[in-house]
């Protein structure tokens, strides 16, 4: 029961409370970059998705049982840029070879999230939390399937604004920040649901 | 001395490693890249146009390597991309023609409404078919201006014009205009209707002083046959076009044009 609590506390608060773009600006890059239509976005969200479940299973193991035994846990950061830029590169050519199609749909974005702070937050902030292998995995699912869902409504905003009529000094970059403050402000009003 | 020792070395064994792993793994995963097709790309404009059919310059250069496409698709490339292509597979090709956009509308009908929305062809549209009283006329906000990815494209009055040599022919503006008024047609022909309205020759020029009646003097006159009228409205076959003029003298309401090509200097193939 406790546990099936707290896979849901961490649900909310990493979909909504503590929204990784929104709350954390964690992976603003992509967010900005890649939400102009709702299918590249869609792409992207579920790249990010899969590189951070894949980056818990790899960061967590090599975490608890290298770098602590070793002595050497300050040294995480760039233990795991080079954990997650390996797997990424082999996994981007393994679908290459493999799921041509997939490749197609997702491949493009691979190399953007190689060196994407989101994806290495997620896995800094496991460790700071200290949460097992379950818990570490299932909380990089959820930071993942927070990242989808504002990919999806940014871009879905961002899709109207294009059809709007926007002064001429506001076009392009600077309604899209704005449009961003006002959704991550939204977004701050779930701040005192849980905690 | 080991606390430091230790996470440098460390470091560097697993640097090593990773980069033996990665060019492992990039041996074991090699997919085999054509080369024609890299060739082929060489020779398109890059421009993404779509004219071809083709979402890309590199999806259609893929078909052409793959040869379930004709290689003389490219538009913008012409006969400078045909060549090339021809080189690159070895066998002969012939560009094909080259065509240029044409705005079938001169922008003199009258306002229904003052629109103020959105600036969009289409968005006026959705307001009783649009703020031009006549429903096939051209709304001038500019659609087709957005789309065209060559600069070809301005508005002049209410009305969209095309530059001949600035058109690369891609048909962008075809799909983007929603009257359907742009046609792509042979840059040999000169001559044209400067008309799309399809309605009958009294609901015509209640609309506008230069709509087509469909009173076919031109197609009784025109030498070669090439002129025809359709749904009330002059089309001429450019096939059969001979840039004689004689529609043009003829038309009471002149709204068949010859194109001038000594003003278009800048394109060398206009004739």
């Amino acid at each position: 029961m406790e546990i099936a609590q707290k896979l849901l506390f961490i649900l909310v608060a990493e979909v909504f409370i503590e929204n990784f773009v929104l709350t954390k600006f964690l992976g603003i890059c992509p967010f900005l970059g890649v939400s102009k239509k709702i299918s590249g976005s869609l792409s992207m969200g579920l790249a990010v998705m899969v590189v951070m479940v894949c980056a818990a299973i790899f960061t967590y193991p090599v975490y608890t049982f290298v770098l602590v035994p070793l002595n050497i846990a300050y040294m995480n950061t760039i233990m795991f840029i080079l954990i997650i830029a390996l797997f990424v590169q082999i996994m981007e050519m393994a679908l290459k070879k493999y799921f041509s199609p997939l490749y197609k749909a997702l491949g493009v974005y691979l190399p953007l999230i190689t060196t994407n702070c989101a994806i290495l937050g997620v896995t800094l902030l496991n460790i700071k939390n200290e949460y097992n292998f379950l818990l570490s995995v299932f909380n990089s699912f959820c930071a993942g399937l927070g990242f989808l869902m504002v990919m999806l409504i940014f871009s879905g905003i961002r899709e109207r604004v294009e059809q709007s009529d926007v002064p001429e000094s506001l076009k392009g970059t600077p309604i899209t920040l704005i449009a961003a403050a006002i959704m991550s402000l939204s977004f701050i009003g779930f701040g005192g649901m849980a905690g | 001395m080991f606390t430091y020792v230790l996470p440098v070395a460390f470091f560097i064994i697993i640097g090593f490693a990773v980069g033996i792993i990665l060019t492992a793994a990039n041996h074991v995963f090699e997919v085999k890249t054509d080369n024609t097709v890299k060739k082929l790309m060489e020779c398109l404009p890059e421009i993404n146009c779509g004219a071809c059919g083709f979402p890309g310059c590199e999806q259609y250069a893929a078909a052409i390597a793959a040869e379930t496409v004709a290689p003389n698709h490219c538009k913008p490339g012409g006969e400078k991309a045909a060549a090339q292509i021809s080189e690159v597979l070895g066998i002969a090709v012939s560009a094909s023609e080259p065509e240029v956009a044409f705005v079938h509308c001169s922008g003199s009908g009258a306002e229904k409404y003052i629109y103020a929305g959105t600036e969009s062809c289409v968005a006026s549209e959705m307001y009783y078919n649009g703020k031009e009283l006549c429903r096939f006329g051209c709304v001038g906000l500019g659609d087709c201006v957005k789309v065209c990815p060559n600069g070809a494209i301005h508005i002049e009055g209410t009305r969209a014009v095309v530059t001949p040599g600035k058109c690369i022919a891609c048909g962008l503006c075809v799909k983007a205009c929603p009257q359907k008024l742009i046609t792509l047609q042979k840059s040999r022909q000169l001559t044209n209707v400067l008309c799309g309205s399809k309605d009958t020759a009294k609901i015509t020029k209640s609309a506008c002083k230069s709509g087509c009646l469909g009173c076919k003097l031109c197609e009784k006159k025109c030498p070669k046959g090439a002129v025809t009228i359709k749904d009330n409205l002059a089309v001429i076959n450019g096939d059969l076009c001979s840039n004689c003029g004689k529609c043009t003298e003829v038309c009471p309401i002149k709204c068949i044009v010859v194109r001038d090509c000594k003003s278009a200097t800048k394109s060398s193939w206009l004739l």
